[in-house]
């Protein structure tokens, strides 16, 4: 009996200490790295990265490298890093690269959660998938996470705060004073024109004589044709969605 | 058997038949074309040619000796005007530059007209007339209208020759009709080329030249159109009262003038036929007047003289038809008053509107 109690109690202080906290949203943890893929020092090099990005932009970002996909896609794999249980801030973005997808192929999946969402476009996701492309060709997992790093900067800090509606610029009081000249320049030439009267006339169509217009032969012939096409300028189409364990999420992956 | 070489529309290249496609083809620039379309268009670049735009002369006739006794013409040693009048017709001024004419001379040398438009209207009408021109003009200088010499209107028969005309035209177009289309991608645009080719004739009367150098030519055309149905024989009676000049621009210089508004008028005409197309852009015309005819005429025209700030002025109304034509001096303080005021109150309305909308 005392044994049997001695293990229950061992069993229910491993999963209190398993489960982690929910109500905080104290998860540190920026770099995680579950196949042995990055060394100390690169370990810490992208957390204190993580944590400049965090201190600028106001999202958490989450740098992951797994050996193996435990048979999920990269894609869901790295939604579920993030997802609210897990403890990070409401905005945060997960890099996630895996040295196998379980089919042979190494992958990596970018995801995006609340207000990161629309700070980084589909195009932005693509451009980054495209960027680590040699990085992870050769396996060189921390380069990838790092050019992640370098581009989730830039990409942040494109969009920058509607500015607050201030009072209307100045530069406005010469461009309304030139177009009032303009406007009332056109209006009073217009009225001067009415003095000036006298003009050769052009053509002699008083004095072509009635009924008197025959036209012989007419021919519309067809010649040839030709077809142009303009590329459409590409829109900045901004993020689409999916949702993982009821939470919506942003991003994209790709093998490689 | 002449050999027949066939030029490509679009490039110019030699063209060559292309028994793959059983199509003409370019081997310059890769247009394709069908046999018809090139049979059609090499028949048009057939009836190429050029204007021929030439008149028969034989304007006016002689006057007797009994007519040429009936008038006296009269010199301006100021500006070099000769008006010709009856003898009960005193010249006193010259109507041009208003300086006393001088010298009388027997009338000689000179055609007498075919036909005549007597005057209709008379100088009330003509004085009526010029009060209803400077009525009304917003930047007429106030002063002007006070400072005319009205009573010196002058009614004056102003010779014009007058050219009757068929004229045959070929002329060719370029043509295109442009569709466009889209997709998830790209924009389409196609643009398919046609030659356009219309072949007829148009009959110009009595279209009329100032014949005389003094009268200034734009001041003349401005004053059409005239109406010939009114026009009658020439009598030297209808001069009674009138000053009449004698022309000093003859027929052969005068052609030029009315080729060219003939020709206009049948290129407007054409090209009014032809529609259809987004762009029409004309590649080669010729124009062939036939049954040509030249006549001389005298036509009617109130004409007044003035001076303001030491600028000539002179305003004419058609003597026939009542038409008033003569360009105003401005009042440039007035404009630029105005002009101003314009401006600062747009310049206030706009900027306005920006703060209005930057509040949205």
């Amino acid at each position: 009996m005392k044994r049997l109690f001695a293990v229950l109690l061992t069993l229910l202080l491993v999963a209190l200490i398993a489960v982690p906290a929910v109500s905080a949203a104290t998860n540190t943890n920026y770099v995680v790295d579950n196949g042995n893929l990055l060394s100390e020092s690169e370990i810490s090099d992208l957390y204190q990265k993580s944590l400049d990005l965090q201190s600028k932009y106001d999202c958490d970002v989450i740098f992951i490298a797994v050996g193996s996909l435990d048979g999920k896609t990269s894609q869901q794999y790295a939604d579920e890093r993030h997802l609210p249980s897990e403890g990070y801030s409401d905005d945060s973005i997960v890099f996630l690269v895996a040295a196998d997808d379980g089919h042979g192929s190494k992958d990596a999946a970018v995801s995006t959660k609340g207000a990161c969402i629309n700070r980084i476009t589909d195009a932005e996701i693509d451009r980054m998938l495209d960027d680590i492309t040699t990085a992870m060709k050769s396996g060189d997992y921390y380069a990838a996470l790092d050019t992640f790093a370098a581009d989730a900067d830039t990409y942040l800090s494109y969009d920058t705060p509607a500015p607050a509606k201030g009072p209307l610029p100045w530069y406005w009081i010469p461009i309304a004073i030139i177009i009032g000249f303009l406007a009332s320049l056109l209006i009073m030439l217009g009225v001067k024109s009415k003095l000036k009267s006298v003009v050769m006339q052009r053509s002699a169509s008083n004095y072509v004589r009635q009924n008197s217009m025959q036209l012989r032969q007419s021919r519309d012939t067809f010649l040839y044709t030709t077809v142009t096409k303009t590329a459409k300028p590409k829109e900045n189409s901004g993020s689409s969605t999916h949702s993982t364990g009821g939470t919506t999420f942003g991003g994209g992956s790709r093998k490689y | 058997m002449a050999l027949q070489e066939y030029k490509c529309p679009c490039c110019g290249g030699a063209i060559a038949f292309d028994p793959n496609l059983q199509k003409m083809k370019c081997p310059y620039c890769d247009t394709e074309f069908e046999m018809e379309a090139l049979k059609g268009y090499d028949e048009d670049l057939k009836n190429e040619g050029t204007d021929q735009l030439e008149w028969h002369n034989d304007a006016g006739s002689a006057w007797t000796a009994d007519e040429e006794n009936a008038l006296r013409s009269y010199v301006c040693h100021s500006c070099g005007g000769e008006i010709v009048t009856d003898l009960t017709t005193a010249a006193t001024e010259c109507p041009y530059c208003g300086n006393p004419v001088v010298m009388m001379n027997q009338l000689s040398g000179s055609l007498k007209p075919d036909f005549i438009i007597p005057f209709k209207l008379d100088k009330e009408a003509a004085i009526q007339g010029l009060k209803k021109h400077l009525s009304g003009k917003f930047l007429l200088p106030k002063v002007f209208k006070d400072e005319n010499h009205l009573d010196e209107i002058k009614g004056i028969y102003v010779p014009f020759w007058l050219f009757d005309a068929d004229a045959d035209a070929d002329i060719r177009y370029r043509g295109t009709r442009v569709t466009t289309w889209s997709d998830a991608n790209y924009i389409y645009t196609r643009t398919s080329f046609y030659s356009i080719f219309r072949e007829g004739s148009l009959g110009f009367d009595h279209v009329p030249v100032d014949g005389s150098s003094k009268m200034p030519d734009d001041l003349m055309e401005s004053v059409e159109p005239y109406d010939f149905s009114q026009a009658v024989d020439f009598q030297t009676a209808y001069l009674a009262g009138y000053l009449a000049d004698k022309y000093d621009v003859d027929a052969e210089q005068s052609k030029p003038r009315a080729n060219e508004r003939i020709k206009e008028s049948t290129e407007d005409a054409f090209r009014n036929t032809v529609s259809g197309y987004a762009t029409v852009a004309p590649e080669s015309s010729n124009v062939r007047l036939k049954s040509s005819r030249t006549q001389y005429a005298l036509y009617p025209v109130w004409i007044l003289n003035t001076t303001y700030k030491g600028e000539k002025y002179l305003f004419a109304m058609n003597g026939q038809t009542g038409k008033f034509v003569g360009n105003l001096p401005t009042d440039w303080g007035k404009f630029w008053r105005v002009q101003l005021l314009l401006a600062a109150g747009i310049a206030a309305v706009s900027y306005g509107i920006a703060f209005l909308v930057n509040l949205l």
